[in-house]
């Protein structure tokens, strides 16, 4: 599977552009540069070392720009471009670990082609879902937003429940 | 739960919070694809695979050295499996040198997975067993990790190396033709008597000089017998005699010993037993042929030394396990003055009793010394023709060494003693070569000088 290593390698530099244009358009040129940068380190350390938790980190620390992005007010768009791109990345980096740490594969073509297939809906599914919910602006009061905090953590915590069973 | 899930939740939890603590939805919907591909994940998490396993080997019986094909046949009897992880375990000791033993893919309903690999190791006894499978969803972020049994068995005999005939001289043999004298006359090469001819002798056996002398009897030469005896091989496998260097154990050598041994001794038709003595009495009882020959490599191949405090001493070593009279060969290390006591009661009760002694203080004394000073700290006695420490240049351990070779040099003259037959060798020599200096009578004369030395 030769494309992988190249998808990864573009799915990083399209993270760290769509995170680098978000920070650009806001007229900020240092977060910019930072963004650019992060990803050719990223995409060094995928491709030159065998960090394995250097792909991990890249991931988290694109997912965290781009909640502070959201929090000084970036393109909601673009941020969540960026994230998806970064998830996208993370992930198939772990499936590349996963085929060079096997000494032999078997029935590669349709491993691939599930892995593809579920990240391809889920991430699909969930960018369609959620770009009109960013759009969308709805003003609650401090008493719904902590009703929907306490909810949140309450499904959090039926949710860490469930994976544990 | 493993790691990537965990962080998955972690990251989630914290993208929610700060989106709450700053009333900021769109970050609150950044973790969404998060969430949602942590939930497609869990629930395309497979169940518990129903896999079938056969594992076959190329030889279940084998030499040292030889490679041995691995092959295990997977096949699944339940629904796909999106991601399968297959991994065996091989055994320590062998060392695969070609063939992959883990593989990772999808498997169809119905679909099959072949391994192969091949090994190789040395003696021992083999079990193949556990099989490591890890399913996860097409995500890779859960696990399912099972264990599935795949026996088989191998068993890599011990080094077998030709030997010449060996020399031994027991009290009583078998009825049957043979190798060993059987100190009565009758048809046979060597020569043991005369007698006054009788009705029947061949001429060709007339001793016409002797009959000269008589000017009315005529004698006629008579020959050994040479039969076929009862020969039982005692190895001991007792833990506290073991030496283990770098290069090994000398257990492996008195191994190695006692299946030449066995090999030669059934090789030329005698009736041999073996008795492992160590962590348990271990017998392999008499018997001829390849069939026997086979019974006690298979016990050389398994055995182990190991401890048992009740057989520490050889005062427990079940002798009438033995025909009585026959030829006891005893293979191991000597330890101080039990072992000698117990050989020598062994010599008292009739046995011809010959020791295979491989040297416990050269062995481990070609470990603790480099190489480069061994010439420094050896030298060859030129009235025994042994080699022992030379008193120049002598350390802390070199006079351990040569107190340890005097006492071990006492203990062999105390067996030689006795009538029995010791062979002192030093397993960096083939032992074809210290068995061949060694006499079934003994030599008076060499045992005069070393008891002198």
């Amino acid at each position: 599977m030769k494309w992988i290593p190249l998808t990864i390698l573009v799915c990083i530099a399209a993270a760290a552009i769509t995170l680098a244009a978000g920070y650009a358009g806001a007229g900020i040129t240092a977060g910019w540069l930072a963004f650019i940068l992060a990803g050719a380190v990223w995409m060094t350390i995928h491709h030159y070392t065998r960090w394995r938790e250097g792909d991990t980190l890249g991931w988290i620390a694109f997912t965290a720009a781009a909640a502070v992005g959201l929090l000084i007010q970036r393109s909601s768009a673009l941020m969540l471009a960026g994230v998806l791109m970064a998830l996208i990345a993370w992930d198939l980096t772990s499936l590349d670990w996963r085929f060079r740490s096997a000494q032999r594969t078997e029935h590669t073509e349709r491993l691939v082609r599930n892995h593809v297939r579920t990240l391809a809906f889920t991430l699909i599914g969930a960018g369609l879902i959620i770009l009109p919910a960013m759009m969308v602006r709805v003003e609650f009061g401090f008493v719904p937003v902590l009703v929907l905090g306490a909810l949140a953590l309450l499904l959090l915590n039926r949710a860490i429940r469930a994976l544990r069973s | 739960m493993a790691a990537k899930p965990r962080l998955l939740l972690v990251l989630i939890f914290a993208l929610v919070l700060l989106g709450l603590a700053t009333l900021n939805g769109g970050i609150v919907a950044l973790a969404m694809p998060l969430v949602i591909y942590l939930a497609v994940a869990r629930l395309r998490m497979p169940e518990a695979p129903r896999l079938r396993v056969g594992r076959s080997l190329s030889l279940e019986h084998t030499s040292p050295g030889v490679p041995v094909v691995v092959k295990l046949d997977i096949t699944n009897e339940g629904a796909p499996l999106d991601e399968l992880r297959v991994e065996d375990v091989v055994c320590p000791g062998l060392e695969v040198i070609e063939g992959e033993t883990s593989t990772l893919g999808a498997l169809p309903s119905g679909g099959r997975i072949e391994l192969a690999y091949t090994v190789r190791g040395n003696r021992g006894e083999f079990n193949f067993d556990d099989l490591h499978i890890r399913s996860s969803d097409s995500l890779g972020l859960f696990e399912q990790f099972h264990v599935l049994s795949a026996p088989a068995y191998l068993l890599i005999r011990p080094q077998v190396r030709r030997l010449r005939p060996v020399a031994v001289r027991p009290p009583r043999t078998r009825g049957f033709a043979g190798p060993i004298p059987a100190r009565q006359s009758g048809s046979g090469v060597d020569f043991i008597g005369l007698r006054e001819y009788q009705m029947g002798d061949r001429l060709r056996w007339m001793n016409w000089r002797v009959s000269a002398r008589h000017e009315q009897n005529l004698f006629t030469n008579q020959f050994e017998q040479e039969r076929i005896a009862d020969v039982g091989l005692i190895l001991d496998a007792r833990q506290q005699n073991d030496v283990l260097t770098s290069d090994g154990s000398l257990f492996d050598h008195a191994i190695q010993a006692t299946a030449s041994l066995a090999d030669t001794f059934l090789e030329a038709g005698n009736r041999v037993g073996l008795l492992i003595y160590g962590r348990g009495r271990e017998g392999v009882f008499p018997g001829y042929g390849h069939v026997q020959r086979e019974r006690i490599f298979r016990a050389l191949g398994r055995t182990a030394a190991g401890h048992n405090y009740a057989l520490e001493s050889l005062y427990h070593l079940p002798t009438r396990f033995f025909p009585a009279h026959s030829q006891i060969v005893f293979i191991g290390p000597l330890n101080g003055g039990d072992d000698v006591a117990v050989l020598t009661r062994l010599r008292a009760n009739g046995y011809a009793v010959m020791v295979v002694s491989p040297d416990p203080v050269a062995f481990e004394m070609q470990g603790l010394i480099p190489e480069s000073n061994q010439s420094n700290v050896r030298r060859t006695d030129t009235r025994s023709g042994h080699e022992r420490p030379a008193i120049t240049r002598m350390t802390g351990t070199e006079y351990a060494n040569r107190l340890s070779y005097v006492e071990r040099r006492l203990a062999l003259l105390r067996l030689k003693r006795v009538g029995v037959q010791v062979i002192d060798w030093r397993v960096d020599q083939p032992l074809d070569q210290a068995l061949a200096t060694a006499s079934p009578r003994g030599n008076p004369s060499a045992l005069g000088r070393e008891a002198r030395a």
